[in-house]
């Protein structure tokens, strides 16, 4: 099925000896103009390939003006951006899209004549338009059939874009774009991670080609595009394509190195950025096993509370609908921990579970409003709130689940 | 398109040169002409001809607090596409004009859209200090009392000498 020529140059990009990637992307200035991190993109790109990414992707006028980055034996792979889209350009740009419009701007024959290694190509699900989605999709079976021709790896950033996209659809519509495009054609996606561990690894199990994970704009700090890098290659990813964090992180260079630690040496995120550690275990559901029987919460009252109590549970159950219930059990997200405004609330060095040091606490109630999953409660009486502590390492909850709908799993990175 | 980029070699061309523009109503417009940029900049270095764009923030949705910005996109725009050198309007002072020159790292030279004939020495004076590479004069040396002298005049500040 594979070319010859298409598995020698995705070797260059993906790393054969541990099938990892870790992939800059550095081609903004042609969808945004020149945003901070990239007005002197050759000072940047410097900064970057120091870091030794496997691959930086530019817009065709770029990689030929900066062509001399990539002249060693041991640089990085060059990726050229074969579309343009308007689409990024929201309410608060300077000139707002008004509708989302998607050209080609280079073919592959081009992108092979400038030394590149892939092309890189938009795919839109959730336009209103659909003769837009059409398009958008003829466009893409036209670069699949060139790249196979020419045996060059075509990488498909398949995104829910449009109005159609809510929040409810934004899970299915990724896995579709990314099955639709490894159907057309695609050997590498390049793709956002769903929000949850199960439906990505759903995702990238029906796609079937390696998935590379778009950072997003939402880590904004080091450590949490670790964390995103971490939670993606667990879901079954192959690397990561950074962009913004990277051209404008401080020392772009140690950037690529920190996630290339993680991504290729299989580091953990605490072990390379520092700060909290989590673990060893956490709280993996299985939804669709749940039979709301709510044993979970009955056992976590009681060999927390000493008898059962549902609502003093450090978990919850959800009803969807009359047979679909999701358990929420403490992801150990940290965000009780942050918002402790005394400090009461830490990572327990040695377990990783969340603790709580009462001598500290006001009762403020910070921890309580800011659990995305309501499962930090309060105990009136004693003025003080009850949070998961994973029973110190072994969850009762998950022990006592009998459709397995709820399990213990090693926190630290492995596939599952 | 009105010529192909291999008419342009049988005309003994040095450069192509095409528009871009920003601040189109349609969007559709603004694709259309990027991919027609585009594809000049493919086929230009097939043959390796230079392609000179202009780019010009334009129309109704252009506004005195957003036309820098829009500028800044357009050339960085051209630059990506793979303009060789990149021509935009003098924005009426050097500061602003060398964020553009800053933001597109290609050798950018000064249009006279809109500059009165008695302001434009001082206006290529002050695009050159903002590290524009030249000029492209129109109506401001053509519709000037004496062409000849007036184009003499900006020779002689962009190559500093004669």
């Amino acid at each position: 099925m594979s070319s010859p020529g298409k598995t020698l140059r995705l070797s260059k990009i993906i790393d054969p000896d541990d099938e990892r990637a870790v992939v800059v992307a550095a081609d903004h200035g042609f969808m945004l103009g020149p945003i901070r991190g990239v007005v002197d993109l050759e000072k940047t790109l410097r900064r970057v390939v120091d870091g030794r990414p496997d691959a930086v992707l530019l817009s065709p006028g770029q990689a030929a003006q900066l062509n001399h980055l990539f002249r060693r034996k041991d640089s990085p792979a060059l990726l050229v951006r074969a579309d343009w889209t308007n689409a990024f350009r929201d309410k608060t740009y300077t000139l707002p899209a008004r509708k989302i419009k998607r050209v080609a701007v280079a073919n592959a024959r081009d992108a092979i004549a400038m030394g590149a290694s892939g092309i890189v190509t938009y795919f839109f699900l959730g336009q209103s338009d659909e003769e837009a989605e059409a398009r958008d999709f003829e466009l893409m079976s036209f670069f699949a059939r060139e790249c196979r021709e020419l045996g060059l790896p075509l990488i498909v950033e398949a995104l829910p874009m449009g109005e159609r996209v809510t929040g409810a659809n934004f899970a299915d519509l990724d896995a579709a774009g990314m099955r639709i495009a490894a159907e057309t054609g695609a050997d590498v996606l390049k793709v956002l991670y769903t929000g949850d561990i199960d439906s990505f690894e759903r995702a990238v199990r029906a796609a079937g080609i390696p998935v590379l994970v778009l950072g997003g704009a939402k880590a904004k700090t080091l450590r949490d595009s670790l964390e995103v890098a971490e939670e993606a290659l667990d879901a079954g990813a192959v690397g990561v394509v950074y962009g913004r964090q990277v051209v404008q992180a401080e020392d772009p260079g140690e950037f690529v190195r920190a996630v290339r630690a993680v991504v290729h040496e299989g580091k953990s995120a605490a072990q390379v950025a520092g700060g909290i550690a989590k673990g060893p275990v956490r709280l993996r559901v299985f939804a669709g096993n749940c039979t709301n029987c709510r044993l979970c919460e009955a056992i976590c009252t009681f060999s927390h509370d000493g008898f059962f109590s549902p609502s003093r549970a450090r978990l919850r159950v959800d009803v969807v609908s009359v047979d679909r219930f999701i358990p929420y059990p403490c992801t150990l997200c940290g965000h009780c921990v942050k918002s402790c405004p005394v400090g009461a609330l830490i990572f327990n060095p040695d377990l990783g579970y969340v603790e709580l040091i009462e001598e500290k606490c006001n009762g403020c109630k910070e921890c309580v409003s800011a659990c995305p999953f309501r499962i930090v409660g309060f105990d009136e009486e004693k003025g003080k709130p009850f949070i998961c502590d994973m029973c110190r390492g072994s969850p009762k909850c998950a022990e006592w689940c009998q459709p397995d709908a709820l399990k213990a799993v090693p926190y630290i990175r492995g596939r599952a | 398109m009105n010529l192909e980029p291999k008419d342009a070699v049988a005309l003994g061309a040095s450069a192509l040169v095409a528009f871009l523009f920003v601040g189109y109503d349609d969007d559709e417009d603004e694709a259309r002409n990027l991919e027609t940029v585009s594809m000049l900049a493919r086929e230009s270095e097939r043959f390796g001809l230079p392609l000179l764009v202009e780019c010009v923030p334009i129309g109704n949705r252009i506004t005195k607090a957003n036309y820098l910005d829009c500028a800044k996109l357009a050339t960085r725009m051209a630059v990506e596409a793979g303009a060789d050198i990149v021509a935009t309007p003098y924005t009426g002072n050097a500061a602003s004009f060398k964020e553009i020159v800053d933001a597109s790292k290609t050798p950018l030279l000064m249009l006279d859209r809109r500059i009165d004939a008695g302001r434009l020495l001082e206006a290529v004076e002050e695009s050159l200090k903002a590290g524009a590479a030249g000029v492209v004069v129109g109506r401001g040396v053509h519709r000037a009392q004496d062409p000849l002298a007036q184009l003499a005049a900006i020779y002689k500040l962009v190559h500093r000498s004669r």
